[in-house]
């Protein structure tokens, strides 16, 4: 093999690897449109999954417009640099002669954003980019199904998906982000970066959209209103799981002429030991829900993924011992803090605020105790407790909470952020869409309707 | 603490052993090791305990609890009483039993073999004690 061919292979290696491990990542999607539309009711099962599936529209057109272009053009702003663009000039420092070839391919007429010969390499981590920011955003999409608007929801999962956890992204996963240079932050499956931001996003969000009709009694003591297809949920779920260990793949980084796999942090890692900790994550963190929601399934199958995220912030560094441990007490913790919520007035459907936004700030805390002392590149802080609560802090409040609180709070104001209680009574399949889930089954729209008018099919037909 | 087997970053990436936290303190490999067990145990026992707890006389720890004594003092009494005959004259009802198994001297050996063993006590005994509890 001649050594332009052997280059070529290299090459070819690591774009075949982040294109499949994308690919995979999309079950993450599956996944998040089985577990809504199962946690819904039947009147608004379909505007549930569609609100879900626009995720991918709304998100993928934007990321490409310019939310690729702020994760790269971010890291250094506000502490140790500007905004990166046009206006930046690649001869200020080393830092900045190496950042701006990648601000340089991220804006959308790029050439290196299409089919070139010469760059194998930036399309694919765009696509990989692309899923992390529809999953960030279907994470919030599922905690608000039943009474959004599709509208108001579209404009939140851009904020979201392509503004908020993208700047996060560029402070604390990235090698010239400054939360990582300048206090060592360390995030290596984005528990913090993705789930803290959105988990806290949502609960912003969730305090201007209020509760379902219905969820609360007179008292203000909740109602429970249960999933019409739980098993379609708990399938759902482990099509996440699945997509999370492509998710996790993908954030291993190796590129052409590597002789070694590493963090985005510059740390050596191996891509066994993500399969065994995720592994054993999930099962640990299965375990830890089962018992302390005392054998719930739908907090049971979210522990799966509480586990996961809990030992995200540094699995690439814990024993497998240690992952189990760290994985159960935080999907232990999870449903109680699912039930806080609950009772505090906030109808999270789906308990993201418990499973990411909790376990995203407990997993992103954790490497501070579990991998303390681990040295990052010269001159960078070791892995430290203070760093990891700093940036979680801050992600989870600045790049999290208060977006999400600001732009709801917005949408509520101008009327586009909830339906109305007639629409949200009658289910938002007839309202929003004009048609059912299941139009052929005995569903509450159509006795309602045949009490109403005896004879009339749910579809107008008589007989 | 530092979990990390790492003082410098130039050591961590020339490693070519294990570079997982605690790779260096095997002590605390073991700690958890054991906490790992432990929550394994405590997974299997939440396995078998009812979702709902209202009566403690159904919690499954006193159940079991209780299951164990009755069965522990069957087993003693019967073993106590095992014990005691063979230091005594026959009763009436052996001598019986005794008189009758002589016109079959297969049978009387077998039952003698099988009467004579703990084992056979023992079950005698958990006979008794599940017949008392499907009564309950």
């Amino acid at each position: 093999m001649s050594p332009e061919a052997q280059t070529f292979l290299g090459t070819f290696v690591v774009e075949t690897y982040y294109y499949w491990a994308s690919v995979f990542m999309i079950a993450i999607h599956v996944g998040f449109l089985a577990y809504e539309g199962g946690a819904s009711r039947t009147k608004n099962v379909l505007a549930t999954m569609l609100k879900n599936l626009l995720t991918l529209a709304s998100v993928g057109i934007t990321f490409y417009l310019f939310g690729w272009w702020i994760y790269n053009a971010f890291p250094l702003f506000p502490v140790t640099g500007g905004i990166l663009g046009p206006w930046s000039n690649p001869e200020g420092s080393d830092v900045l002669k190496a950042a701006i070839p990648l601000v340089e391919a991220s804006y959308p007429w790029s050439p290196a954003m299409g089919p070139n010969p010469a760059d194998h390499i930036t399309g694919v981590f765009w696509f990989a980019f692309a899923l992390f920011a529809m999953t960030a955003a279907s994470i919030l999409s599922g905690a608000l199904i039943e009474r959004v608007q599709v509208g108001g929801y579209i404009v939140m999962s851009i904020v979201l998906g392509s503004v908020s956890w993208v700047v996060a992204g560029a402070w604390g996963w990235n090698p010239f982000g400054w939360m990582y240079t300048q206090f060592g932050y360390h995030d290596f499956g984005c528990a913090g970066v993705i789930h803290a931001v959105c988990g806290f996003f949502t609960l912003g969000v969730l305090i201007n959209l209020g509760p379902r009709i219905g969820k609360y009694d007179s008292n203000g003591k909740p109602r429970p209103i249960l999933p019409h297809n739980l098993p379609l949920t708990m399938v759902g779920l482990v099509l996440i799981f699945l997509g999370f260990y492509a998710f996790l793949a993908a954030c291993v980084i190796f590129l052409p002429g590597y002789e070694r796999e590493t963090t985005i942090y510059g740390t050596p890692m191996t891509l066994a030991s993500i399969g065994v900790n995720t592994t054993l994550a999930l099962a640990a963190g299965l375990i830890g829900a089962y018992i302390s929601s005392k054998k719930d399934p739908f907090f049971t199958i979210s522990g799966g993924l509480a586990g996961i995220i809990s030992v995200g912030g540094a699995m690439e560094l814990y024993h497998p011992s240690v992952v189990i441990v760290i994985a159960f007490i935080g999907a232990f913790i999870m449903p109680k803090i699912a039930i806080l919520v609950e009772k505090s007035g906030i109808d999270d459907a789906v308990g993201a605020i418990a499973v990411h936004g909790f376990c995203g700030l407990f997993g992103a805390i954790m490497p501070g105790i579990a991998a303390a002392g681990y040295p990052h590149a010269d001159g960078i802080p070791a892995i430290n407790l203070g760093g990891q609560l700093l940036g979680v802090a801050i992600f989870a409040i600045g790049l999290g909470f208060i977006p999400g609180y600001v732009t709801s709070f917005i949408l509520k104001q101008l009327n586009l952020l909830r339906v109305s209680r007639a629409e949200e009574i009658e289910g938002l399949d007839l309202g929003e869409l004009g048609v059912e889930g299941y139009p052929e089954y005995a569903t509450t729209a159509f006795l309602s309707q045949q009490q109403k008018s005896p004879g009339i099919h749910a579809s107008g037909e008589f007989g | 603490m530092s979990t990390s087997p790492f003082s410098t970053y130039k050591e961590f990436l020339e490693a070519k052993g294990p570079i997982y936290t605690f790779a260096n303190n095997p002590t605390m490999i073991g700690f958890f090791i054991v906490l790992t067990v432990l929550i394994l145990l405590y997974f299997i026992y939440a396995t078998f305990a009812p979702r709902s707890q209202s009566k403690n006389s159904q919690h499954p720890v006193a159940l079991g609890v209780l299951l164990m004594v009755g069965l522990s003092s069957a087993l003693a009494s019967n073993l106590y009483n095992f014990v005691q005959k063979e230091g005594q004259p026959p009763t009436r009802r052996v001598v019986s039993q005794r008189s009758l198994e002589m016109n079959q001297p297969e049978a009387r050996r077998f039952s003698q073999r099988r009467a004579a063993t703990p084992y056979a006590a023992a079950q005698r005994s958990l006979n008794k004690l599940m017949k008392s509890v499907w009564k309950v």
